[in-house]
C-alpha cells in the first residue's frame, strides 16, 4: 500500500468551470426521468466499489472520446449535459504533484477493471485516500480515452461524501446530437 | 391514470378540419384547433401535431414556428408526429419547402410532409400509431404494459423473468446467452439438478443478477443475436478478451459493471 501521506500538504486546484458528460440519448430516456447526478458506487479508475462518485470530462472533445469508446461503429444520438462544480481537487496534471505522490504516467493509464489483476490499482488507492480526507473533493486526472485518440484531455472524479457546502455540484443544459460516420455511395 | 393523447391542428387560415373529423379518424385523441401563432407559447409538444400551412411559398414559409417545434421535439419522451401539410404557391417551391421542413427537426423520422394539396392525415395518424406501437415493443427484453405504450412502462430484461413468479429465470438467461444449463451452472456455482428443477428459485437470484446486468447490453446493441455476437467478441476495454471469457473466468460482476459504464458513458 503506497503512502499518500503527502496528500495533506499538496496544493489543490479550484474548479469552477463547467465539465461535461456525453450519454447515449436512448439510454438516458429509458431511465426517465434522467438522473444526471446519479452515482452508482460501481468501481472506477479512482474509486472502489461502494465509494459513490461522479465522473465527468473537462471539455467536449474528451467527453466525446470517452463516449466513442463504448459507441464503437454504431451511429447513435447522444445527449451532452454540463456539470457545474465549485470544488477543490487534486490536480494530476501537475508534475510536482505526481512526483510527490510517487506516481508515474503508466500508473495513471493502467487497466483498472479487476479482471486479470485483482486490484486495487494505485489510482484506486489514491482515490480512496482522497475520498477519506476532508480538504479535497476529488481528483482531476488525464483521460485514457483522449490519450488513445492522440490528444491530451482531462476528467474529473468528485466524491459524493466529500462535496459539502460551500462546495457544490449542479447540472444544467442538455444538448442532443448525432454521433457516427457514414459515406456515399 | 395515463395522460390523454393530444391532437393539435394548427393553421394560419380558416380551420377546415373539425373536432368531428378528428373524432372520426382518430378517436383516441383529445382534439384542439389553434392558430399557428399560438405555437410560440408552447412549452411542450403534443402527441400528434398537424401544421396546416395552406397556401405557402418558400418566402412565406413560417421558419420561426418550425424552429419552436424543433426545439420541443427532443424533449418529448413519448413518440410524437408532426404532420406538415400545405399547397405550394409555385411548383418549384414544393421540394424546397419539404427540404426546409425535414431539415429543421433533429428527429426527421417524427415528421410527415404532404404538399400535394389534399393532406392525407389518415396515413400520418397511421404512422404515428405504428411509431407508438414499435417504441413499446422494439426494445429487446421490453414489454408493453396494459396497452399504454409509454417508454417509462418498459421493463428492461423483462424476458429474463419467469412470468408467474416475477423472478429471474436461469432457463431464460441460458437461452439468451446461447449456452447449456451445465455451462450456466458452472458460472454460478450451482448444481444442475437443483437449477433444472426450479430455474427461478429465490436462492439463485443473487447469482443470476450480474448475468442479467450483462444482458442490459442489448439496450445498446439492439437485439439478442447481436448481444450473443458481442459476448463472443474480444473487447479492447476488457483487456482484449471477450465478455464470455471473463464470465467463464468468474468475473461476471466486473463485466456487468462494464456494461453499466457503457450505458452511462462513464469516463475511464
Amino acid at each position: 500500500m503506497p503512502d499518500f501521506g503527502k496528500l495533506a500538504s499538496l496544493p489543490g486546484k479550484t474548479i469552477a468551470v463547467p465539465h461535461c458528460r456525453m450519454v447515449e440519448q436512448a439510454i438516458l430516456e429509458k431511465y426517465a426521468p434522467p438522473q444526471f447526478l446519479y452515482t452508482s458506487g460501481r468501481p472506477g479508475r479512482y474509486n472502489l466499489r461502494d465509494t459513490h462518485c461522479l465522473y465527468c470530462s473537462a471539455d467536449m472533445p474528451t467527453a466525446g472520446a470517452e463516449f466513442d469508446r463504448y459507441r464503437g461503429s454504431r451511429t447513435t444520438q447522444s445527449s451532452t449535459y454540463w456539470i457545474h462544480a465549485n470544488v477543490l481537487v487534486l490536480e494530476l496534471e501537475d508534475p510536482a504533484v505526481l512526483t510527490a505522490l510517487g506516481l508515474t504516467d503508466p500508473d495513471l493509464f493502467a487497466p483498472w477493471r479487476a479482471l486479470s489483476t485483482p486490484g486495487p490499482t494505485l489510482t484506486q488507492q489514491l482515490g480512496t485516500a482522497v475520498a477519506t480526507q476532508n480538504r479535497l473533493h476529488g481528483v482531476r486526472f488525464p483521460s485514457d480515452a483522449a490519450k488513445e485518440r492522440g490528444f491530451t484531455g482531462y476528467n474529473l472524479v468528485l466524491f459524493r461524501k466529500s462535496v459539502v457546502a460551500p462546495a457544490s455540484i449542479a447540472w444544467c443544459r442538455r444538448v442532443s446530437q448525432f454521433e457516427g460516420q457514414g459515406s456515399l455511395p | 391514470m395515463p395522460a390523454a393523447l393530444k391532437f393539435t391542428y394548427a393553421t394560419a387560415g380558416r380551420s377546415t378540419f373539425t373536432k368531428k373529423d378528428a373524432r372520426t379518424i382518430a378517436p383516441e385523441f383529445e382534439f384542439a384547433a389553434v392558430n399557428i401563432s399560438d405555437i410560440s407559447h408552447w412549452k411542450t409538444l403534443g402527441d400528434f401535431v398537424w401544421l396546416d400551412l395552406d397556401h405557402v411559398s418558400a418566402k412565406s414559409f413560417p421558419q420561426d414556428t418550425l424552429e419552436i417545434l424543433a426545439g420541443l421535439q427532443p424533449r418529448k419522451m413519448e413518440p410524437s408526429l408532426i404532420f406538415v401539410s400545405g399547397k405550394p404557391s409555385h411548383r418549384r417551391d414544393h421540394s424546397t419547402i419539404a427540404d426546409l421542413v425535414f431539415s429543421a427537426f433533429p428527429r426527421p423520422e417524427g415528421i410527415e410532409v404532404d404538399l400535394a394539396g389534399e393532406p392525407d392525415v389518415m396515413s400520418a395518424i397511421a404512422k404515428w400509431r405504428v411509431l407508438r406501437r414499435k417504441s413499446a415493443t422494439d426494445l429487446p427484453g421490453a414489454t408493453e404494459r396494459s396497452g399504454a405504450a409509454h417508454r417509462a412502462a418498459q421493463i428492461p430484461n423483462y424476458d429474463l423473468h419467469d412470468p408467474s413468479s416475477g423472478r429471474l429465470s436461469a432457463d431464460a438467461i441460458r437461452k439468451l446467452y446461447g449456452v447449456t444449463l451445465t455451462q450456466l451452472c458452472d458460472w454460478i456455482g450451482k448444481k444442475k439438478a437443483a437449477v433444472s428443477k426450479t430455474p427461478d428459485a429465490a436462492s439463485l437470484q443473487d447469482d443470476l443478477r450480474p448475468l442479467a446486468g450483462v444482458a442490459l447490453m442489448r439496450l445498446m446493441v439492439g437485439s439478442d443475436e447481436k448481444f450473443r455476437v458481442w459476448l463472443n467478441t474480444a473487447n479492447e476495454l476488457l483487456e482484449r478478451k471477450s465478455p464470455l471469457h471473463w464470465i467463464a473466468d468468474g468475473k461476471t460482476l466486473e463485466v456487468s459493471d462494464f456494461v453499466q459504464d457503457a450505458l452511462t458513458g462513464q469516463p475511464t
